[in-house]
């Protein structure tokens, strides 16, 4: 599966913005309910990629619904998923 | 931030020597607040005593959860926002609710200044404005 298909079947929204030169990115919840996840415009392509498939390993371990305890345990779940898309 | 880091940071803020604290705690050299600076456990009565003297709420510092830390400075970041209170309302909520609302994937500890930044988009996206046309 890619990215894109990934993207288009879970209805995953993708914002380029100019984030501050710390941040690759971030995921959050939007208006509906819908995830949103926010790359930073500033990232080369292959940056801004790997960033994507970084936010989409806490996406497919539902981390954004987990406890505030468990933020490393779920740093490491995503790094260990977004080998799934590379 | 833990507590330890907090006390030096409130401190400094105040433009205090580590003697300048001792005193305001009662104790007679600085060696005390040197201590509780560099990881000494600190006790709740200490604690309770801390707050008052900088004028803060004791809840404040203590240990930051995992989720507060993931945004950097708290205290910092609280004392920035203060000056733009919708955004210290979406802060506090972010930062204070049970489950995780936000995941960075982040290079460094943010600035207060990067958080606001940051805000401003969560609360575009919040209120589905996540075009790049709004």
């Amino acid at each position: 599966m890619t990215i894109e298909d990934y993207l288009g079947q879970e209805r995953i929204g993708i914002l380029l913005a100019e984030l501050p030169t710390k941040i690759k990115g971030f995921c959050t919840k939007g208006a509906n309910g819908e995830t949103v996840i926010v790359i930073n415009s500033r990232l080369s392509d292959q940056a801004q990629r790997a960033a994507v498939t970084h936010e989409l390993g806490h996406i497919m371990g539902d981390h954004l619904y987990c406890e505030c305890s468990q933020i490393s345990e779920c740093e490491t779940e995503a790094k260990a998923m977004k080998r799934i898309f590379i | 931030m833990n507590t330890n880091e907090k006390i030096r940071y409130l401190r400094e803020k105040n433009g205090w020597t580590q003697q300048e604290l001792a005193e305001k705690m009662g104790l007679k050299s600085r060696t005390g607040v040197t201590r509780l600076e560099n990881g000494a456990a600190v006790s709740r009565k200490d604690i309770e005593k801390l707050a008052k003297i900088f004028g803060v709420n004791p809840k404040d510092l203590m240990d930051d959860a995992d989720a507060v830390k993931e945004w950097g400075n708290d205290l910092a970041n609280m004392e920035f926002l203060s000056s733009h209170p919708e955004m210290l309302d979406l802060y506090l909520t972010l930062t204070r609710s049970p489950r995780i609302e936000v995941l960075f994937s982040k290079m460094a500890e943010l600035e207060p200044e990067d958080v606001l930044l940051v805000l401003s988009i969560i609360d575009k996206i919040k209120k589905g404005y996540t075009t790049s046309d709004d």
